[in-house]
């Protein structure tokens, strides 16, 4: 026996969501099914408000319900220094050391010719234009310490060098509250390399 | 470092098997297919984390049976340590040290880490086989040496695989593939200049073992090939039969470099020169000779699809006297020249991990003739624990009493014939 089709459509809409494979598509399908109707009407809702209400913000490129976003149009913001972001979910994670008062900009992923992206999948001219119009005084390159990351921000320092812009690249080392035993041989080298002086801190 | 007990389940074709070992010499004897070498396999596993016949884990495990398990009781630094593996066919692997999940990659194993060296009849394609069969030797001693090595293996490989991706694509601007063979320029010369390093190491003490071995009747020495410079590492590759002839004449070049080099030095210094010629080779000449080799060869390797220089394209020649063992040698310098390489790996870890690692023989004393034998018997026995399979106990028997009027380390002789339940094994001593 076959489930009726509107079941097997909404099993099979659920399915195309990330990290969902058919048992819990299934799993899914039958609980919204169990629940009042109120609930299922307001996921629904949810779901357009979400899909019809958040954008793009058209300076920075990260994900708002307001363009432009909370903080592009922050006043007390320094807008003379870029963070250059992968994607939203960077944003947040800076945002939440509270320690960047500058704002962002979001690639919207790394350069990866085995998965097909190249320069032109991200958001490069637009940040390419920023630089440009505005007194931008630094571009801080944020792009994950992985082999794509690392060659996007390569890549993105080489467009940027004609500009004259001071382009900055993350550091990388020891863990704040780590224990240098406990810290891999591998980030422990690269920190070693990039020490600094004390009076520099 | 002694194990003093390993126990197997599932593993292989040994449903559950207990083996006590003396801390000298274990010598595991039988008719061929019985699962002498399984034994030694499974020690291999524990310290490396992989077969060194199979790549595929599920291969490993009892035909019935859903995954298995190795323990072994040993002394580590002094210290009694159980150590666990545990495989389940779904793919998990858990590996334990005292009850406790430890987590590693195989590769880091200086430290608190059982260290083992492997001699098997395989060996003989170190030398005698592809040039990626003497990488892999290189680079798996690397890692086992040094904790950054495999990582930075790990990167080259995903840049390298990003450039091949973007070959094969429709891009042609130089900047899109300035930033992969930038990254491929920096991480390839660090690699290069780590193996250079080594093999540096491992040349001086593995000339003086090949020495010994024939009794100072030959000479080896050993060469790293940069891909494209050194050798044609073009359009040959991995082709052995191709690149024969330019390999050859740049190793040749290589090594009257190096002695042209020589004479103009002092004696001292010569000696470690003539060891090692590219040890006048900074990595910033590597980095550049890369990033400009890429950079020049893109044409062409669009036209392959594939990156032809790089550390995934070097070699190393050994020579025998003037002859390059990787071709011309004879089965007999071949093996010798593996044996050498061998002894070197073990100097070396014993120098980098602070302790001997356990010896695993597989069936390779009745390969080798009578000096052989006892050179390596004098060689090998430094102190260390060995496991040794054989087919002929008489051989290693004869090999073990023969060499010294008094033998100073004890033997244990473990019989392992086929049961109905899988391998039998037997000791007189009734361990």
């Amino acid at each position: 026996m076959r489930y009726p089709r509107p079941i097997l459509r909404l099993i099979d809409e659920l399915g195309k969501l990330p990290g969902i494979g058919p048992k819990t598509a299934q799993r899914l399908a039958f609980h919204i099914l169990k629940a009042p109707r109120a609930d299922v009407l307001n996921l629904a809702e949810t779901l357009i408000e979400a899909r019809d209400k958040i954008r793009r913000c058209s300076i920075c490129s990260n994900l708002t319900d307001e363009d432009p976003c909370a903080i592009c149009s922050d006043p007390s913001r320094n807008r003379g220094i870029i963070c250059v972001v992968e994607d939203p979910k960077d944003v947040m994670v800076m945002e939440r050391t509270g320690e960047y008062n500058g704002v962002y900009h979001v690639l919207g992923g790394a350069i990866s010719p085995m998965e097909g992206v190249g320069p032109e999948d991200l958001r490069l001219k637009e940040l390419v234009d920023r630089v440009k119009k505005q007194g931008i005084e630094e571009v801080i390159i944020a792009t994950n310490p992985d082999v794509e990351g690392e060659a996007t921000a390569m890549y993105v320092a080489r467009i940027l060098s004609p500009f004259g812009v001071k382009v900055t690249r993350l550091a990388r080392g020891v863990p704040v509250g780590g224990d240098l035993e406990y810290t891999d041989e591998a980030t422990l080298a690269r920190a070693l390399l990039g020490r600094r002086r004390i009076d520099e801190q | 470092m002694r194990i003093t007990r390993l126990l197997l389940h599932n593993f292989r074709n040994y449903g559950y098997q207990d083996i006590r070992l003396t801390p000298d010499v274990n010598v595991f004897y039988g008719p061929n297919g019985v699962g002498k070498t399984n034994i030694i396999e499974a020690v291999y596993y524990l310290s490396i984390g992989r077969s060194f016949r199979t790549t595929r884990d599920r291969d490993l495990v009892k035909w019935d049976a859903h995954g298995f398990c190795i323990y072994a009781d040993l002394e580590l630094y002094g210290k009694q340590k159980r150590f666990a593996v545990n495989y389940v066919l779904d793919g998990s692997k858990r590996i334990s040290v005292d009850g406790k999940r430890a987590f590693r990659r195989y590769d880091g194993s200086g430290g608190q880490w059982p260290s083992v060296v492997v001699f098997s009849p395989q060996d003989l394609y170190i030398v005698k086989g592809p040039p990626a069969s003497r990488r892999a030797f290189l680079d798996l001693l690397i890692s086992r040496a040094s904790k950054t090595y495999a990582k930075e293996l790990w990167e080259y490989t995903r840049a390298l695989n990003q450039r091949n991706a973007l070959l094969r694509s429709q891009e042609v601007r130089e900047e899109v593939y300035a930033i992969w063979e930038e990254r491929l320029a920096t991480t390839g010369s660090r690699i290069v200049s780590e193996r250079q390093r080594f093999l540096a190491e491992i040349s001086k003490s593995a000339s003086r073992y090949y020495e010994t071995l024939v009794a100072g009747a030959e000479e080896l020495s050993m060469y790293y090939m940069i891909a494209g410079r050194d050798a044609d590492g073009g359009l040959g590759g991995d082709d052995l039969l191709t690149a024969t002839q330019a390999t050859t004449q740049a190793a040749l070049q290589v090594a009257s470099q190096a002695k042209t080099q020589a004479k103009t030095l002092s004696r001292t210094e010569a000696r470690a020169e003539a060891t090692d010629p590219t040890s006048d080779v900074k990595t910033s000449d590597v980095k550049g000779f890369l990033f400009e080799s890429l950079a020049r060869n893109r044409a062409k390797e669009r036209h392959l699809g594939n990156t032809i220089v790089g550390p995934h394209r070097d070699d190393v020649a050994f020579f025998v006297d003037s002859k390059d063992a990787r071709v011309f040698g004879s089965q007999g310098q071949q093996r010798t020249v593996a044996l050498s390489l061998r002894l070197a790996e073990v100097e070396l870890l014993t120098k980098t991990t602070g302790e001997v690692p356990v010896l695993l023989l597989d069936d390779v004393i009745s390969e080798l003739d009578e000096l052989r034998r006892s050179q390596l018997l004098r060689n090998v026995f430094s102190g260390g624990q060995v496991l040794i399979t054989t087919t002929s106990l008489q051989d290693v028997v004869l090999w073990l009493k023969g060499s010294d009027e008094s033998t100073p380390y004890g033997i244990e002789v473990f019989e392992v014939t086929s049961g109905a339940e899988g391998p039998v094994i037997r000791s007189p001593s009734g361990r």
